[in-house]
């Protein structure tokens, strides 16, 4: 057998090995594809009044509520939709610099996350 | 469909960077097509094209124009053209070539059974470094996140990149400040620069699968280096004391295949690497066969040109990793002093033939063209940085002062250890070192034993796990001489030992289960458990949150428990050091003169120290995995949680 059938062998198993490389790192990749996760964060964390929150959402979840509380009081409370794949913006009234802890909860079923400043 | 186009981009680009010029370069230089079978063609373009990117783009970079698509495409026809026209000097120094052997090419031939058994081996290989990947293609590696950080920043700036970084120090106030970036001897250029112009060419994101499959293509061509290394090393080791057909060549190139393809596939220095972003031992890897194989050529068919193709591949290696060029430096002074040894009734004659073979044309202008390169536009960054000293020496640390020979089995393979030293002997016996193959093939395998068990006898100063990733090609190449060696005595006909054909197929199968079971279970130890897919993709998220947030304030994130760490700075391209990172914890343990601000900040930053770090280095953001270190941020009054998420917690410290 020639060893330029050896190339071509060789060329179309690595051709075949690569095409299956890029698409399983596309698919790790995508956010959405088989994974179940969120997270949320203040959007504009440089402003201390702002409550306002952005909920990046890649789970089944599209329901989910968040309480605002100064220390151990609950000022503010409210349900919201976040579609699977999209960042949600909730801005909530902004209110002046607190000496107590100003946490934001949000939650979906089971799951909770909070953030504070 | 996106795979199928960022395939179809990827081998465009490889071709055109990696196989284009290496190939015209051997058609102008060696006229004579029939001196290269295929499958070397295709290895041989591969490196020489790579060293002559890496150059080219250095040269780009130090006349000051900028890296970009445009430069590296009129630089590349420019190279060529010149390749081209360089046609009438070669035709004038082949005129002083003096040829010994020629080697009939049917000799290089594989037979209908032999080729279909080399497919299949490598579609086997293949396939079990792509289930290995499957869950190891994302680029989590720490090592290769490093690497593609400088790759990165060519690409983003159109510039060579200066190795340094800044440095947390202690002032004499008992301030804690960040330095200006220091010199790094840690990283050199030709790791970089591939992985940067396929970037250029393709447009594809660092983030994406290309970097690992760059990196497994070079592991595979290695693969392929070895196989026809032992093809053309087992042409020149016929022995009157064996049968005739004991040392095939075609048998025994594949025979090499099966020890370091499916066999021993995945650790070190192979697909483990490969994922781990190894850069620089994945291409002295591929280098060094190479080189050997070239210069064996050149000395067995007394070829200037294979000599002057030696010079400058090691002068390429000399810019892409130096621990490989140091091994490789060894390697070819333990060669060739044996050789010299087992010759010392001739030596005269050897040596004036050796003088004349170096004095030709074609090797003096390459090493003057590589001395002009190096002095005149860039030298390697460890010899700038005189790092090499630190690589000599009496070995004092206890990772230092070599292997047992029980480690050093476990790391290569019990079976191929096993199999190798027999075939150590069998050359030794038969006095194979009296040939220029067998002088190569002990000297290797006979250096790294002793680089790896007493390094001290050497004056080396290197890890020596590092080592002996390398003892693995000797001595799987050993293995394939004495597999089929072995056999082929065996069923000799003529031979006075006649062995039954039922006994010869019990000893076959027992050696093929034990390869076998030692190196599948190799592999299967290898084998990752799960993909860290969500966790690295929330890393990503909390490093893009951040690039837009930070305001180019300082950042601290912790590398012991964050997926993915070492490819946060790819976000912000700043510095090396950037985000400031708390390394492993033995690193502080062991080295108490350390710098302690990144320990303090996320382990204790309430503490008097912690609050001093935080405030001298100005750190605003930490980025930490809640599942171990949200406690002490959640007591502090200091610290707002900005970011939430499974894995990530981001906290910005109060003003």
């Amino acid at each position: 057998m020639p060893q330029k059938h050896l190339v071509i062998g060789l060329f179309l198993f690595f051709t075949a090995t690569t095409v299956f490389l890029f698409w399983q790192n596309e698919r790790e990749l995508d956010p959405d594809q088989g994974k179940n996760w969120w997270t949320f964060s203040f959007t504009a964390p440089e402003r201390e009044e702002s409550l306002s929150f952005t909920l990046e959402n890649h789970s089944d979840k599209t329901d989910f509520q968040y309480e605002i509380a100064v220390g151990k009081e609950i000022i503010s409370k409210d349900t919201f939709i976040a579609k699977r794949g999209e960042k949600t913006i909730v801005t909530p009234p902004s209110i002046a610099k607190q000496k107590e802890r100003v946490k934001i909860t949000v939650t979906t079923g089971n799951e909770k996350k909070e953030i504070y400043r | 469909m996106r795979p199928l186009i960022d395939t179809f981009v990827f081998f465009l680009a490889t071709g055109i960077l990696f196989y284009l010029p290496g190939w015209t370069l051997l058609r102008v230089f060696f006229k004579k097509q029939s001196l290269f079978s295929p499958l070397e063609r295709l290895i041989l373009s591969f490196g020489i094209s790579l060293g002559l990117i890496d150059f080219l783009m250095i040269i780009i970079g130090k006349l000051g124009i900028a890296i970009n698509i445009f430069s590296l495409f009129v630089g590349m026809i420019a190279t060529l053209a010149l390749l081209v026209n360089a046609t009438f000097i070669t035709k004038r120094l082949k005129k002083n070539e003096t040829r010994t052997e020629e080697i009939p090419e049917q000799t290089f031939s594989f037979s209908r059974r032999q080729g279909t058994l080399f497919i299949i081996l490598i579609a086997l290989t293949l396939f079990i470094k792509v289930i290995y990947l499957t869950h190891a293609i994302l680029p989590t590696a720490t090592d290769l996140g490093h690497h593609m950080y400088w790759s990165k920043l060519i690409v983003t700036t159109g510039t060579l990149p200066s190795y340094a970084k800044q440095e947390i120090i202690t002032g004499t106030d008992g301030i804690y400040r960040l330095t200006e970036p220091e010199p790094i001897p840690d990283f050199i250029i030709g790791e970089h620069l591939p992985f940067a112009a396929l970037s250029l060419f393709t447009g594809l994101d660092f983030l994406s699968a290309f970097p690992v499959v760059f990196l497994l293509l070079i592991n595979v061509l290695s693969l392929l280096t070895l196989s026809i290394l032992a093809l053309r090393f087992a042409s020149g080791m016929q022995s009157p004391l064996l049968p005739k057909n004991a040392l095939t060549p075609q048998n025994i190139a594949l025979a090499t295949l099966f020890f370091f393809g499916p066999l021993f596939t995945l650790a070190s220095p192979q697909a483990k690497f490969v994922s781990g972003g190894v850069v620089g031992n994945v291409i002295g890897n591929f280098f060094i066969p190479l080189i050997l194989l070239v210069l064996y050529r050149a000395f067995r068919e007394k070829r200037p040109g294979f000599l002057a193709l030696g010079f400058f591949l090691t002068f390429v290696l000399a810019y892409t990793h130096h621990l490989s060029t140091l091994i490789l430096l060894f390697v070819l002074v333990a060669s060739m002093l044996l050789y010299l040894i087992t010759h010392y009734d001739t030596l005269e004659t050897l040596l004036s033939s050796w003088w004349k073979l170096v004095s030709s044309p074609g090797p003096l202008l390459v090493a003057c063209l590589s001395i002009v390169f190096f002095f005149g536009v860039a030298m390697p960054t460890y010899i700038e940085t005189n790092a090499v000293v630190t690589a000599i020496g009496t070995p004092t640390k206890t990772t230092r002062t070599g292997l047992s020979f029980f480690q050093l089995a476990s790391s290569g393979g019990e079976a191929r250890i096993a199999l190798g030293l027999v075939g150590l002997a069998i050359l030794a016996g038969l006095r194979r070192q009296r040939r220029y193959a067998g002088a190569f093939l002990i000297g290797w395998c006979a250096i790294l034993l002793i680089m790896t068990l007493r390094p001290q006898w050497l004056f080396i100063d290197i890890p020596s796990n590092r080592i002996v990733t390398y003892f693995s090609f000797p001595i799987g190449l050993l293995s394939a001489f004495a597999t089929i060696t072995f056999f082929a005595t065996l069923r000799n006909a003529q031979s006075k030992l006649r062995v039954p054909g039922m006994v010869i197929l019990i000893m076959s199968l027992t050696l093929f289960v034990f390869s076998l079971g030692n190196g599948s279970l190799d592999n299967n130890q290898t084998l990752l458990p799960k993909s860290k897919a969500l966790s690295l993709l929330q890393t990503f998220s909390a490093s893009r949150y951040l690039a837009e947030h930070s305001e180019g304030k300082n950042i601290l994130k912790d590398h012991n428990y964050i997926a993915a760490d070492s490819w946060i700075k790819l976000f912000f391209l700043r510095d090396y050091a950037y985000p400031l990172s708390r390394g492993f914890f033995k690193r502080y343990e062991d080295n108490p003169n350390r710098e302690q601000c990144t320990l303090l900040m996320i382990s204790i930053p309430n503490t008097a120290r912690g609050e001093k770090c935080y405030a001298d280095l100005d750190v605003n953001f930490v980025i930490i995995n809640p599942h171990f270190d949200t406690t002490q941020f959640e007591k502090s009054e200091q610290f707002s949680r900005i970011y939430a998420s499974d894995d990530i917690h981001i906290y910005q410290r109060k003003k």
